[in-house]
């Protein structure tokens, strides 16, 4: 309390008392200072192969297949079922790890409300492994709406065994009623974890 | 009394700072774990196509065949001696591309009065090939084995054999499989076979 008195009793210049002022200001500044260091990412970038990629099937209906995407230029016949067998592999490159995988409806046009849509009973994509069939993404029509199944345009993660390839049997059907000449084109993704 | 006071507030913020701490370190973990995934693309093109091959009408009992030629209905009588229907239904390929067809019983009702009903192909150049058979009312084939449908101008006929036990109705559904020669891709046509 004493010591107080003192220090409050010492007469300082106006600038003295700036001094003091300012070293204060720069301590207070730097002890507040956040406390930071920087760690070093260097990302090498390489072009690869996916573990999961596509290739060309026997049943391969026409179009471009590469690692990552595949075009499939089916057809669908009025009143017929066509079934393409094995319409695209799916192959686990990998030869230690299975991978999961699934697939997600993206996009599909003629969208739902044309009447346009009414040219297609439906359209299915089946995955089946060596013995048998695993899941599927099926589109049927209602009147002018695609129904999807399952309901969401996604199915559950399916795991494929290392260095093991599976295939999509793709099934068309369009009513007695269809006119020849209409195009549905169908984006699915192939989630791979 | 004062001084234990003071003991659990010193208590309570320790607790609170290692808490905190945790839940950082929670954070912290769950960004270092987090899940490397990649997405391929499939973009499927259907188009709506004439299709290839073609039933028509036959000249024995009464067929009739639906829009676009890819189902039939096809109608005969069962009577109580054996009886062929020679030819209820022709197979017409109209392109360049070579086919295998076969026929695949996949449903029926009351086939118990047939005493004998074969359905089979045949032609000038290939013969018979028996495809699905009843025999005192059950199936003895249902599945026939695949028959050449060459480049057009080609056509395969359809014939029956039949005899019943009484004037009932059976009725026979069966698949016409239409295969792309050397691939697994394949057309199936509806054929109702009506047995009065």
């Amino acid at each position: 309390m004493r010591n107080l008195k003192i220090i409050k009793n010492v007469k300082l210049k106006k600038s003295s008392k700036f001094l003091i002022l300012l070293l204060t200001s720069i301590l207070v500044g730097t002890a507040n200072a956040a406390i930071f260091y920087s760690l070093t990412m260097q990302p090498q970038v390489t072009v690869s192969t996916p573990v999961i990629k596509f290739s060309e099937a026997p049943d391969h209906p026409g179009g471009t297949v590469n690692d990552a995407w595949c075009c499939l230029t089916a057809k669908s016949y009025p009143n017929a079922t066509l079934t393409y067998e094995k319409a695209v592999y799916l192959n686990n490159t990998d030869s230690e790890n299975s991978h999961s995988f699934r697939l997600r409806h993206v996009g599909i046009t003629p969208a739902n409300g044309y009447s346009v849509v009414g040219n297609w009973t439906s359209i299915k994509f089946l995955v089946y492994n060596s013995s048998s069939y695993v899941f599927s993404l099926n589109y049927t029509v209602s009147l002018t709406d695609w129904i999807l199944e399952p309901s969401g345009g996604v199915t559950g993660y399916y795991s494929i065994p290392a260095s093991t390839g599976w295939w999509i049997r793709l099934e068309t059907l369009s009513p007695a009623t269809a006119t020849e000449g209409k195009v549905c084109n169908i984006q699915i993704a192939v989630d791979v974890e | 009394m004062q001084k234990y006071n003071v003991y659990a507030q010193k208590m309570h913020q320790s607790t609170w700072l290692v808490v905190t701490l945790f839940v950082l370190l929670g954070f912290l973990f769950s960004n270092v774990d987090g899940n490397t995934y990649f997405a391929l693309v499939t973009e499927p093109r259907t188009t709506v196509s004439s299709p290839p091959v073609v039933l028509q009408t036959g000249t024995a009992g009464n067929s009739t065949v639906y829009l676009n030629g890819t189902s039939a209905k096809i109608s005969a009588v069962a009577p109580s001696t054996l009886t062929n229907y020679d030819y209820v239904l022709k197979v017409v390929n109209n392109v360049s591309d070579l086919w295998k067809i076969r026929l695949k019983a996949y449903s029926q009702s009351n086939i118990g009065r047939l005493n004998n009903c074969t359905i089979y192909f045949h032609n000038a150049s290939d013969g018979f090939s028996g495809q699905v058979y009843v025999v005192n009312g059950n199936y003895t084939q249902q599945t026939g084995s695949w028959y050449d449908l060459p480049a057009s101008p080609a056509e395969r006929y359809i014939a029956v054999t039949l005899q019943a036990s009484n004037s009932e109705v059976s009725y026979v559904n069966v698949y016409l499989e239409i295969l792309i020669h050397d691939k697994t891709t394949y057309a199936q046509y509806v054929l109702t076979f009506e047995f009065t």
